[in-house]
């Protein structure tokens, strides 16, 4: 054989070849589209989120991806903005062709978000956004839950509270929260719960700052002037940090036994030290207790965020999307296929192992029935900031969320 | 209403009053000499706010009284940025559209915001109360935060020296005259474009004391320039561009607003300010304090 001629057959070879080897090696990824909040005053927790969605999908790519094919996330900035989540997700799914819609941090960015999801038949599975609407009233077949949300939040903070505080000094209720979707469904939220703990109570007062409050002074002399003995509030970051700097000096933790479902969050608390004041007592949550869960694949998960994220906590909203990525690769194997609509049907009804125990994802409202665990805010030993010191896990958790004939009928109303 | 309620929400109401003030008044200024429109200006008050955190934090840790040195050195940075920015940025737009201005400026704000983020990270940071501002005193049956005593302190104190600074000094001379006639001015041989950096530079020095004084009874978070920048237009609005006085007195009466309309309406307390803001302007569009552009071609 000429010389000419080896090089023609090793020039076809190749030329044949390449794009097979190309695809081997690069199978078509599916996208795993990341819409969350990167920038401004709740990025922390846009970025904790992240975290775990990162970790998993390079665990899972380590391992040779899922039916071969590697996962591959896109993180955009909503800017706690529902028109730019839209947009984001929109041209996410259009463009990008993501396959799956996981994150969205605010209650109203998801709401608009999932009507989008819905329109486009594209699974949004959501991470951190709380309000109860976004799987109940607003629910559809294409959006899921995998973190806790108000009902169950409330449910165990109230149910705390209740059983350390007596009746007749938790009758008079004030109320905080932000003036937005997250702040309106905490509070219709504990109102219909107290009211059945405890029939006797009555509203003294309801107040709502804007969000972005920083002056809290003027909030804290209104709730002073009052006759208020219980004050049940859901601010939460920043703000909360803002009000508790400013409530401790001015009495109001030995005025008021506090309830607040969203003030133990560890981007938030991990700020704070011995030294810095602190309301310690007050009644809150751990979504995802890891120093006290003794569960050896919680503690290497945490480590493993910890260092991922280069903190010194591991971020709560990172573990529901670690969960929600690991689904997603369970049910893509089990129906050998990215079927949104097979994927839907194996995932209702499912049951997630989790490091909190097995979890129910529930057929009606596609919500994950998270325990929420609740108790007092304080320092334990080893840990640097305040934490839920003996974090109570609810009996019964799935009593903790609305039942599914509670929401058949919200959906008819 | 409650008396006691009311004496209170009055002393928040002119604490956070005398923060606008700190930050508005930069922005006044600025707007008045410069007749530019600064979008950033809000941002190095966030700067000074994420400086105060690092220099007592990390520079001057284990320095006790670490807050009040650096609300000495903080503003300085502040004030060096800002005079940079004007040299070889902002002095490039002036007599140009307003469009300009505001894509500019805004444009500089994003840039900080980011610089920020990228410098101290997404983390709430938080700053304690410093001594002897810490802690509370019995007024009226109420507690207050002794800290807003050193807002009160604080406010009027900027508010007489800026006074004193633009009507009794050489270097306040200049700059008014610079303010009414910048051709003049430069013909009569004032450095115009040195009297703009010094203004920028003085506004800039503003806003980073503002964030400095605010750091320690609010959390440092990105994005925390956002809320205060549009209550400093309105201020400035209520009070007239460029006016020194009405940018104190819309302070005021903006901290009053928020804090009665709390104890009234306080689903509806934000409006009230916007309301107002929206009443002068249609009765005095140049502010409560400012000059009709009839009045300043008399002059």
């Amino acid at each position: 054989m000429s010389k000419k001629m080896k090089i023609m057959i090793l020039s076809g070879l190749v030329i044949f070849l390449l794009p097979a080897l190309t695809f081997a090696q690069g199978k078509n990824p599916i996208i795993i589209g990341n819409p969350n909040t990167f920038s401004g005053v709740m990025s922390m927790y846009g970025e904790g989120t992240a975290v775990g969605l990162e970790v998993a999908i390079e665990e899972i790519n380590s391992r040779g991806g899922v039916l071969g094919r590697p996962l591959k996330l896109i993180k955009r900035d909503d800017r706690l903005n529902p028109e730019v989540g839209v947009r984001e997700v929109k041209d996410l799914i259009l463009n990008e062709k993501a396959d799956f819609i996981i994150g969205v941090l605010s209650s109203g960015v998801a709401l608009a978000v999932s009507e989008y999801c819905k329109s486009a038949k594209k699974i949004l599975i959501i991470m951190a956004a709380r309000s109860t609407k976004i799987t109940e009233e607003k629910g559809h077949r294409y959006v899921f839950r995998y973190c806790s949300n108000f009902s169950a939040r409330d449910s165990a903070v109230l149910e705390v509270a209740s059983k350390i505080w007596p009746k007749n000094e938790t009758d008079k209720v004030c109320q905080l929260n932000l003036d937005y979707e997250q702040g309106k469904n905490a509070y219709d939220d504990t109102m219909a719960k107290w009211k059945k703990i405890n029939p006797d109570m009555k509203l003294v007062s309801a107040l709502w700052p804007p969000l972005g409050t920083t002056d809290w002074a003027p909030y804290i002399s209104k709730l002073m002037a009052s006759e208020g003995n219980l004050l049940i509030h859901s601010l939460y970051g920043g703000a909360w940090l803002a009000f508790a700097k400013q409530a401790i000096p001015m009495g109001l933790y030995k005025k008021f036994h506090v309830v607040a479902s969203c003030a133990a969050d560890l981007e938030t608390t991990n700020v704070l030290t011995k030294d810095s004041p602190v309301p310690q007592g007050i009644v809150t949550i751990a979504e995802w207790p890891y120093w006290a869960l003794k569960n050896p694949e919680a503690s290497r998960l945490a480590e493993r965020f910890m260092k991922k994220s280069g903190k010194n906590y591991a971020s709560p909203h990172a573990y529901g999307g670690y969960l929600a990525v690991y689904s997603l690769k369970e049910a893509i194997e089990a129906v050998k296929a990215v079927d949104t609509e097979k994927i839907i049907n194996y995932l209702e009804g499912k049951k997630i192992e989790t490091t909190m125990g097995s979890m129910l994802l529930r057929k009606c409202d596609h919500q994950l029935l998270w325990p929420v665990y609740a108790g007092q805010l304080g320092f334990m030993e080893g840990i640097t900031w305040p934490v839920v010191k003996e974090p109570h896990r609810p009996q019964n958790i799935e009593a903790t969320y609305n039942s599914c004939e509670e929401i058949e009928k919200l959906r008819k109303k | 209403m409650n008396l006691q309620l009311a004496f209170m929400q009055l002393l928040n109401g002119l604490g956070s009053g005398m923060i606008i003030f700190l930050v508005a008044v930069g922005l006044s200024i600025i707007f008045g000499t410069l007749k530019v429109l600064n979008l950033a200006h809000a941002a190095f008050y966030m700067l000074g706010a994420y400086l105060c955190y690092w220099v007592s934090h990390t520079v001057l840790s284990n320095i006790s009284g670490n807050f009040w040195i650096t609300l000495l050195l903080a503003p300085i940075i502040t004030a060096i940025f800002g005079g940079a920015l004007e040299r070889l940025i902002i002095r490039r737009i002036y007599g140009l559209n307003i469009m300009y201005q505001f894509i500019l400026t805004f444009g500089i704000s994003l840039v900080i915001a980011d610089s920020v983020k990228f410098l101290w990270g997404r983390e709430v940071k938080n700053m304690a109360i410093p001594y002897p501002f810490d802690g509370s005193i019995f007024v009226m049956g109420a507690n207050l935060l002794k800290y807003q005593l050193f807002l009160y302190i604080m406010g009027v104190s900027i508010y007489i020296g800026l006074l004193l600074l633009l009507h009794k000094t050489k270097l306040g001379k200049l700059i008014r005259a610079v303010t009414h006639n910048q051709e003049m001015a430069s013909a009569l041989g004032i450095n115009v474009p040195s009297v703009y950096t010094g203004i920028f530079m003085l506004g800039s020095w503003l806003a980073g004391i503002a964030g400095i004084v605010a750091a320690p009874v609010t959390s440092i978070t990105l994005g925390m320039d956002h809320v205060v920048l549009i209550q400093c237009f309105v201020v400035v609005v209520i009070g007239g561009m460029g006016s020194l006085s009405g940018a104190f007195l819309g302070s005021i009466i903006m901290g009053l607003i928020n804090s009665f309309g709390i104890i009234f309406l306080p689903e509806l307390a934000l409006v009230f300010a916007f309301l107002l803001m929206a009443i002068i302007l249609i009765i005095r569009p140049f502010g409560l304090m400012g000059e009709s552009e009839e009045a300043k071609e008399k002059f």
